[in-house]
């Protein structure tokens, strides 16, 4: 029998009246992977997060972890752990007391094993104060903690680094990058590119609630990685005989005219401009860096 | 048994918030000063019109009863909402319901927890405001006989013990009370908005029993429920039978449109 996906999401949906904040979304995650949910603020990735761990219900779509899906209840969550937006606890119960209640709720708690992974996120000196006393980063650590004290086999992070500082978003990548090797799978939901290109082979990127990329970083670059510069004496004119032999997405940015289309479309456009006598002045292919990208999939969709 | 584990660090977080000692002082303290302004204006009374009024002052058995009269109108629904209309609405404030549904804990294990929980929370209310009152006005007046309503003469410590019963009788309103304060913690998300909720239940209740042309329903409505411990002490009109299953209509209803919200609820950001 052929491994069970940790996770599985198909024609994902979510409405809020008349906004869809999801909207048919396709997931796969892949046993091993450390898969980055890439987008803007309010792209739609906590609330599939949410949908993923059974916290609101979804207006469309099926969701498998582990080939259960967890609107049948926690059971589904057997061999999932992690949190969506900041992680909360009680501010007027320690650190400790805190991992020892949800250890509780997943059928007892191991004191060893709280502190282990307490120290394992370098908070267990400060175990015995009350949340209410810890700052955002070391609530972030508490998060990640609680997390990996239920063993998990899908850990479901979102926007972990946030509040932590430069050391600490070292040891959470660091952190991050080992779990694979202990079977452990990763869901990295991140605003932040950086963040993602730095622990994420593979990556989805939400925007408007829709998937607009899904695949590896590298496919990434290659497919969607060059464009061509063309300077023209007539930039208006040239970005209107763009358009005409068929590169729609062709823009201009300043004076400068960017183009996303097979060499032979350039080749074409090229031989046009001439015909127009519109001069070309300079034609050069560039590659585009990650972040021109994300933008590019993320705000020239919106 | 996950019931019972989730209960138990229910009561451990009750047992680490101001909130829940706040309202064990309240009740302590309100029994603390009818003793203590009782002891010092000899002359001071009870209205006549509460049970066995005229003693209270002969024997220290009956101030404890004098206090569930008075708390029926405001002092019930207050304390007892203190805890079961914060108990669900705090997880919202603190944003921790999405922490403790993403366990191995299921929603309605969790439910029943602070369900039972509140109910604690609500006989800790009886018994401090009991033990205060008792102690209180035994020490002032004495463990001295009493007469009941029906004119039977029981001695100081039967009648503590028919005491100690009352209050028992009293918890079944008491659990309604609870109960209603519960399901507006959890439909409405907020402590203050359960607690003013239910002071509005109970003000609504006590205003529809005072309703002319309402006599057949009056015993099965919630104010008659207060009374049911008189019967212990003779009172005719009054049964601890019928507060007890026409409470836990009360309470069933609210636990059920409680569990229907909170099974189905989403938990979207804070």
């Amino acid at each position: 029998m052929s491994e069970l996906l940790p996770v599985e999401v198909r024609g994902l949906v979510k409405r809020y009246g008349e906004l869809a904040a999801v909207d048919d979304v396709d997931l796969t995650v892949e046993p091993g992977d450390i898969y980055g949910l890439l987008g803007p603020n309010g792209a739609g990735k906590t609330t599939t997060l949410r949908m993923l761990l059974g916290l609101i219900r979804r207006d469309g779509g099926t969701v498998k972890l582990f080939g259960r899906d967890p609107v049948e209840g926690v059971g589904a969550l057997e061999d999932v752990a992690g949190f969506v937006e900041s992680p909360a606890f009680y501010p007027y119960l320690t650190g400790r007391e805190n991992l020892r209640l949800l250890g509780a709720l997943d059928g007892g708690a191991d004191l060893r094993a709280i502190d282990a992974a307490l120290e394992r996120v370098d908070l267990l000196d400060r175990a015995g104060d009350r949340v209410g006393t810890y700052s955002l980063g070391m609530r972030q650590r508490l998060g990640i903690a609680s997390s990996l004290m239920r063993s998990p086999k899908l850990l479901v992070l979102d926007e972990p680094a946030n509040g932590l500082d430069p050391a600490g978003i070292r040891d959470l990548r660091t952190l991050v990058a080992a779990l694979p090797e202990q079977g452990v799978t990763v869901l990295y939901s991140s605003h932040l590119l950086a963040e993602v290109e730095e622990v994420c082979k593979r990556v989805a990127i939400v925007n408007d609630g829709k998937i607009a990329f899904e695949g590896r970083l590298d496919e990434l670059r290659a497919s969607y990685g060059s464009a061509y510069r063309i300077e023209a004496a007539d930039p208006t004119g040239a970005l209107e005989l763009a358009h005409r032999v068929g590169a729609p997405q062709a823009r201009l940015e300043g004076h400068v005219l960017w183009l996303d289309a097979p060499s032979d479309l350039v080749d074409q456009l090229s031989i046009e401009l001439g015909r127009a006598g519109i001069a070309i002045r300079q034609l050069a292919r560039e590659q585009r860096s990650l972040e021109d990208l994300f933008f590019r999939l993320t705000e020239d969709a919106a | 048994m996950s019931v019972f584990r989730a209960y138990g660090w229910e009561l451990r977080k009750l047992a680490r918030q101001k909130r829940t000692f706040a309202g064990l002082a309240a009740a302590a303290l309100y029994a603390l000063a009818f003793v203590i302004t009782l002891s010092v204006k000899k002359h001071a009374g009870i209205p006549p019109d509460i049970p066995l009024a005229k003693q209270v002052t002969k024997s220290g058995v009956v101030l404890p009863l004098a206090l569930l009269s008075f708390a029926t109108f405001f002092g019930a629904p207050v304390i007892s909402s203190l805890v079961a209309g914060d108990i669900v609405a705090a997880e919202d404030t603190n944003n921790t319901l999405k922490t403790i549904l993403t366990r191995s804990t299921g929603r309605g294990a969790i439910y029943a927890a602070k369900a039972l929980a509140a109910a604690t929370y609500g006989i800790a209310l009886m018994l401090t405001m009991f033990v205060v009152s008792a102690v209180g006005s035994v020490i002032s007046w004495g463990l001295r006989g009493v007469v009941l309503l029906d004119g039977q003469h029981v001695t100081g410590l039967h009648g503590l013990g028919l005491a100690a019963l009352a209050y028992t009788t009293y918890l079944l309103p008491l659990a309604v009370l609870v109960a209603v304060a519960f399901l507006l913690s959890t439909a409405t998300r907020s402590s203050a908005g359960a607690i003013v909720g239910t002071v509005i239940f109970a003000l609504a209740l006590q205003g529809i029993a005072a309703l002319p042309g309402l006599s057949g329903t009056k015993p099965y409505l919630l104010p008659k429920q207060f009374d049911a411990w008189q019967s212990l002490y003779g009172a005719h009109g009054e049964s601890i039978l019928r507060a007890s299953w026409v409470c836990a209509i009360y309470v069933a209803v609210a636990l059920t449109a409680g569990w229907t919200i909170f099974r189905r609820r989403d938990v979207a950001g804070a």
